[in-house]
């Protein structure tokens, strides 16, 4: 896997996989249900140690972006089916709070949030 | 994989009525990378002595591999591996011999890696000691030790004298050999830059005193310098001063605050505060300074008083 270091740029190494890897993700280079290397292996390859993987590949399972299979491995996520709905409601709920706080600060109401909320999904539509 | 290597207890050794060690506690687990950083006299190669058996405390004392250091079994040993100064082979030795000795040494050593290690630097068996450049002699030793397989490695500048390249590839081996077995190593240097990107803990070492022991990973993620003006007062809880330094009427702030360090600071010191990632360098310099240390204490360890001192 292509991933490059900076032992010196003061940013956690751990976080450094994690960033690259999202990254892969975005880009396509690595997809969906496609394995990752172990976690000996990558720490063997960049030269880390083995923690430093586990904790990467942890937050990455956090953010689900990925999926430790115990005793297959690590794998790319299969996108959105992926997150449970329990899980998936809890962390729209999260997000709506935010997006209404920021919004009442601005003083606009939940009424004209939600419009542009929907004028966004639409242009999105068009867009993709 | 939590395992205790290496534990020391109010550790302290003295040379006539000079400390060299001062009181210290530290702990290496198995499978860790411990950078042991000082400058010259600091007391780097005292503990490692200290640690090796080579040397005796003058109060407290140390456990390697469960052992107390002064009455190491021979069991135990055979799995400490050591790379200090003055314990050089004689110059006459050939290499194949200084091989042969160290494997009937250590029980784990593994010959074929002795030899792709000399062999990286074109070393051949039936050469001197002697004859080798001061690089090639540690490079010799080096190789001898990883090849050895222990479960301790205490290595003093292993590095010195090697060209970037063998700085680095000797550090990587170190680190597939701690993956691979889980050593416990300590390495103490004063070359920053390479041991960085091998050591998952940093020790720093001052006038005998361990001023700090951490996580370099944790560093990293915690902490933070900020550029504040002379007299403004320094950061409270939950935020930690770690060092500070002055200069002109700028004072230079390494703070410690947790995973959210830099909401901290902003929260606290207001979002334009200039704030600066983590350099381990930086830190080390502020922290082993002259002016910071003068008395031999941490850089700010009493925020009291130099806020007093400020105002």
């Amino acid at each position: 896997m292509n991933v490059r270091l900076d032992h010196r740029s003061g940013e956690p190494i751990y976080r450094q996989i994690v960033e690259q890897v999202k990254y892969l993700i975005a880009r396509g280079d690595l997809r969906p249900g496609e394995q990752l290397p172990s976690i000996r292996a990558l720490a063997a390859e960049l030269r880390v140690n083995p923690r430093t993987v586990v904790k990467a590949y942890e937050t990455l399972q956090h953010g689900n972006l990925v999926v430790m299979r115990h005793g297959q491995g690590v794998f790319v996520a299969e996108n959105r089916g992926a997150v449970p709905a329990a899980a998936r409601r809890k962390a729209l709920v999260g997000m709506a709070r935010r997006l209404l706080a920021e919004a009442s600060r601005l003083g606009a109401g939940a009424d004209e949030t939600l419009d542009v909320v929907r004028d966004v999904s639409r242009e999105m539509e068009r867009g993709s | 994989m939590s395992t205790l290597a290496i534990q020391t207890e109010a550790l302290s050794r003295l040379y006539g009525r000079q400390a060299a060690l001062d009181n210290l506690d530290l702990r290496v687990q198995a499978g860790r990378i411990v950078a042991l950083l000082g400058p010259n006299g600091a007391g780097k190669t005292t503990l490692l002595r200290l640690l090796a058996g080579m040397l005796a405390p003058t109060a407290g004392g140390a456990q390697v591999l469960g052992d107390d250091s002064r009455r190491l079994s021979p069991a135990n040993a055979c799995r400490i591996g050591v790379m200090i100064e003055g314990h050089e082979p004689p110059h006459w030795a050939r290499l194949q011999w200084l091989a042969a000795l160290q494997a009937s040494a250590a029980r784990g050593f593994d010959s074929g890696l002795a030899e792709r290690l000399l062999g990286e630097h074109h070393l051949d068996g039936r050469a001197r000691f002697g004859r080798l450049s001061k690089g090639q002699r540690r490079w010799v030793l080096g190789a001898l030790a990883l090849a050895s397989h222990s479960d301790v490695l205490l290595l003093d500048e292993p590095a010195d004298g090697l060209d970037p390249a063998s700085r680095r590839a000797l550090y990587g081996h170190l680190r597939d050999q701690v993956n691979d077995l889980q050593s416990a190593v300590l390495v103490a240097t004063h070359i920053i830059d390479d041991i960085e990107r091998v050591a998952d803990e940093v020790a720093v070492l001052h006038r005998g005193r361990l001023l700090l022991h951490a996580d370099l990973e944790d560093l990293r993620e915690q902490v933070r310098e900020v550029d504040v003006p002379a007299t403004a007062p320094l950061p409270a809880q939950p935020l930690e001063v770690l060092a500070s330094g002055v200069r002109g009427d700028r004072r230079s702030v390494w703070i410690r605050g947790g995973e959210t360090v830099e909401a901290r600071i902003a929260d606290q010191l207001g979002g334009s505060t200039a704030v600066h990632p983590f350099n381990l360098e930086r830190l080390f310099l502020a922290l082993t300074s002259d002016a910071a240390a003068a008395d031999g204490r941490p850089a700010s360890p009493n925020e009291k008083e130099e806020v007093a001192q400020c105002a």
